[in-house]
């Protein structure tokens, strides 16, 4: 409890504030920041307390809806002492971001270093006040933004005591709060962005207008790996308000003096694409055919406990069942886009992008500068879901603006977006279990899948790894072993107590971009899981909540969350006629999520769900408020997903293109969702997308509760629960 | 390119266009009233919602030929001084925005169907809002805004 946190030097620096009169406690959020020697220590994250009592953070996170910007804050309040009233958080605009993905901006990063920063803050200001009342730090305290002495009455607001503290150094040490002591961490908090959302003045990069801009769309190829021949670009010049067609790596760029201009010439564009002479898996039938086909061959073991292949040879009672799911695109409501800015000596970059570091990287490549001479302004994002992880369209955009010579802004239509996306993998999962003495002695799953950092993403994302990551990926070995391991996750670190288990992996190589979806191979595994010993439970005629709970530890978290689910939804009791349940869990992010999904099927076809019942288990809780809306949104958008969403690709191109064929969950369509946070101690798991992975199984299992019928593959179309 | 003089948030304004411009790019490009959002061009998603003389209108699909003089266009930075509509505050309240990016559409779309019903069951706001596209999944929080916003509209 009084354990005091070492600071080290490389970690904070105290500098004068960089927005107004004050000092700023600089620190480095990046995923880098651990290997920083002090010469080139460059905080990307800063607590500004100004002489006016107001206290401006720099956030380096990217608020893409996750709550960052008000989270992240409340941990430095909480530790700082500071009237949360006070506060006020900007994007902080420096060349040195981390990126935004794997559900890590409280659970890897934010929780330590911002509660540190914060308690430093603290420790400077009275140290501050002690020197200028000249009484001993220890007699002082702080609260609520103000200083004061114990002893005499003595007090200063933070703001007075900003010329002070300029004499004031980090310490060496430092002891944060208990978490008993906590008063803002845990409580509800308001966004601190929403007012600037519903005005209209939040600022994406969308939005960003400089002098002279032009605008630019880009045709790219028709068929995945496709290349540049020939087409009428010296028509498509002439034509009214463009300013010039361009050839770019990625296909042809349409510039023009307003969008309109350019969306219209665009449909004059006509291209011819050299295919690729043999595209690999570019067809989702002939894809399909090649992942079952696959799933009884050769595997590589990623995880084996007991004796597994003993048992299952010797079985007299094996339970077998296969998996299909399918690609599904992000379709975030902000299409790519950016404004961009290169001239000889210099780049800016304005975007909205996960993944800050590559973007920078990117451009220097692209434009020979050094990435000290690249500006990047990372705005609000409308969405991101791992798609801006990947930084194409910054890159394409700096290649437009580089050519022109001139600020342009590229944007994606929707059909852009939709077509040159990085898909989630479609894959197939074989679930073995050996059933001996009435309940399940072996579980063995087998994942058959692409993933995207053997192929595209390797380079799109191999950037942001350290050089001698990037080199070790393309080693055979470790590639495999990567690969295997990330296909597996969701898969291989499942919580029952089984006595033997196997998970295996076959990898598979396509043609189709692939990339990282909210959740990654959690979604999938988790559905093959769930969906699976749910089967099991029937086949054993018995409850499938106590199926699970048999396999484990009464008293650990995943039995406490599920067993809270089923108390609070009422697991099949008291339903509304008509009306059945379905249950799923799934660990994932360091947080455990148990769903309970209430449906109906009307008209013997048409699938209904009523309710969502959800608990969440992710430790320690920074914003209650955050966490019910990141619940309330994987669900919604996993559940999309289940029922609707279904990215398919035929001759080597996605077919789908709109939000008409791209069909996503609207407002009618949304079930009541009821959200319950266990409250513990534990360390801070993710929250944006530990709640996607159960939806799917759970509404399954319902339809089967309802229907007698197994849905084995998503997503649920009306022939697969007509009976 | 035509001259077009425009009444938008009670201003006159005067752009030069091609005829069938959609509203949506004069609205951003030229006025630079970036409220207003580019979702899909196509009318499925929402996020252009605007109002012509009261009416929800999405802007990427209305020309500015089609337009008459005396049309009255509102974007959401027209609805009200400092986000000071029950609709915008209601939001806030409720804690309503993500990411945002739809969420001008969603208040402009909410606005415009409560100025005719301002006892709306979960059923009209269904209807009213499901032309309106939320990837972030904040609906059951719109639902809940929408409620308490009609609340203060009918007792002004």
């Amino acid at each position: 409890m009084d354990k005091e946190n070492i600071i080290s030097r490389r970690e904070f620096i105290k500098v004068g504030s960089i927005i107004g009169s004050g000092f700023a406690i600089g620190f480095n959020l990046s995923f880098a920041a651990n290997k920083l020697t002090t010469s080139n220590f460059s905080p990307d994250t800063f607590i500004n307390v100004l002489s006016d009592d107001s206290i401006i953070l720099s956030v380096a996170k990217a608020e893409m809806g996750q709550g960052v910007w008000t989270s992240l804050p409340m941990l430095i309040a909480e530790e700082m002492e500071a009237d949360w009233d006070k506060i006020e958080v900007q994007q902080v605009s420096k060349d040195n971001f981390m990126g935004t993905g794997g559900s890590m901006s409280i659970k890897g990063y934010g929780w330590e270093k911002m509660r540190m920063s914060g308690a430093i803050a603290k420790y400077i200001l009275i140290e501050a006040a002690a020197l200028k009342w000249k009484v001993s730090p220890i007699e002082c305290d702080a609260e609520n933004s103000t200083v004061f002495h114990r002893k005499s009455g003595k007090i200063a607001t933070f703001g007075s005591l900003v010329e002070e503290a300029s004499k004031i150094k980090i310490p060496r040490k430092i002891k944060l709060k208990d978490p008993s002591e906590f008063s803002i961490i845990g409580k509800d908090m308001l966004r601190t962005d929403s007012k600037m959302k519903v005005d209209g003045s939040a600022t994406f990069a969308m939005d960003i207008d400089i002098e002279g801009l032009l605008y630019a769309m880009v045709e790219r190829p028709k068929f995945f790996g496709a290349t540049y021949k020939s087409s009428n670009a010296d028509l498509i010049k002439k034509q009214s308000g463009i300013v010039d067609v361009l050839i770019i790596p990625s296909g042809v760029a349409v510039v023009g003096k307003n969008t309109w201009s350019v969306i219209k010439a665009r449909k004059q564009l006509q291209v011819d694409w050299q295919k690729k002479k043999h595209p690999v898996n570019a067809d989702s039938k002939i894809y399909k055919e090649q992942l079952t086909n696959l799933v009884s061959g050769n595997s590589s073991t990623v995880k084996k406990e007991g004796n597994p292949s003993k048992f299952l040879s010797k079985s007299k009672n094996i339970f077998k069942s296969e998996y299909y799911l399918p690609f599904q695109t992000h379709a975030a409501m902000e299409p790519c886009n950016c404004v961009v800015n290169v001239s000889d000596k210099s780049c800016e970059i304005w975007a909205g992008t996960q993944n800050p570091t590559n973007a920078i990287s990117r451009a220097a490549n692209v434009t020979g500068l050094d990435e000290e001479k690249i500006k990047l302004n990372v705005t609000f994002l409308g969405g991101g879901f791992g798609r801006k992880s990947f930084n194409d369209f910054i890159e394409e955009g700096v290649h437009i603006s580089k050519k022109i010579k001139s600020p342009i802004k590229l944007i994606y239509s929707r059909e852009d977006d939709i077509k040159h996306g990085f898909a989630r993998p479609s894959s197939v999962h074989q679930l073995i279990a050996d059933l001996k003495g009435g309940d399940i002695n072996v579980w063995k799953h087998v994942v058959v899948s692409p993933d995207p950092l053997t192929g595209n993403a390797l380079n799109e994302y191999g950037a942001d790894l350290p050089g001698i990551a990037k080199w070790a990926v393309n080693i055979g070995v470790v590639k495999n072993k990567l690969r295997n391991t990330m296909i597996t996750d969701g898969a291989s670190e499942i919580p029952y107590n089984f006595h033997h288990k196997l998970i295996k992996a076959i990898p598979f190589e396509t043609d189709v971009p692939l990339g990282f979806w909210r959740a990654v191979f959690n979604s999938q595994n988790a559905f093959a899981n769930e969906c699976f010993i749910d089967e099991v439970a029937d086949q054993l005629m018995v409850d499938p909540i106590e199926l699970r709970l048999k396999h484990l530890d009464y008293n650990s978290r995943p039995s406490i969350v599920i067993r809270k689910v089923a108390l609070e939804a009422g697991w099949r009791s008291n339903l509304a006629s008509g009306h059945f349940q379905g249950f799923a869990y799934h660990h994932s992010f360091g947080t455990h999520v148990a769903q309970i999904a209430e449906i109906s099927i009307e008209n013997s076809n048409d699938l209904r769900v009523h309710k969502v019942t959800c608990v969440i288990d992710c430790g320690q809780t920074v914003n209650p408020m955050t966490i019910r809306a990141q619940m309330q949104g994987s669900i919604v958008f996993g559940l999309g997903a289940t029922v609707k969403s279904e990215m398919t690709v035929k001759n080597g191109r996605v077919n789908e293109s709109n939000f008409d064929d791209y069909q996503v969950l609207r407002m009618d369509e949304v079930p009541e969702i009821d959200i319950h946070i266990i409250k513990n101690n534990e360390k801070p798991g993710g929250v944006g997308e530990p709640g996607l992975p159960p939806i799917a199984p759970a509404i399954a299992n319902a339809v089967f509760a309802a229907s007698g019928k197994r849905i084995r593959k998503l997503p649920i179309r009306s022939e697969d629960i007509s009976s | 390119m035509k001259k077009y003089v425009l009444n938008i948030n009670g201003k006159k304004k005067t752009v030069s266009a091609d005829g069938d411009t959609p509203l949506l790019w004069i609205i951003r490009d030229q006025l630079q009233l970036t409220g207003t959002k580019f979702g899909c061009g196509k009318g499925l998603c929402g996020a252009c919602t605007i109002h012509i003389n009261g009416i929800e209108t999405r802007s990427c699909q209305t020309s500015i030929d089609f337009l008459d003089l005396e049309d009255e266009i509102t974007t959401v930075e027209g609805l009200s001084d400092n986000g000071t509509h029950p609709v915008q505050k209601a939001w806030v309240k409720y804690d309503v925005p993500q990411c945002g990016y739809c969420q001008s559409g969603q208040i402009m779309t909410a606005v415009g169907f409560l100025s005719r019903n301002n006892k709306p069951t979960n059923d009209d706001i269904d209807n009213a809002m499901k032309m309106n596209i939320c990837r972030c999944g904040t609906y059951q929080r719109i639902r809940k805004a929408i409620h308490s916003a009609a609340k203060e509209i009918k007792n002004g």
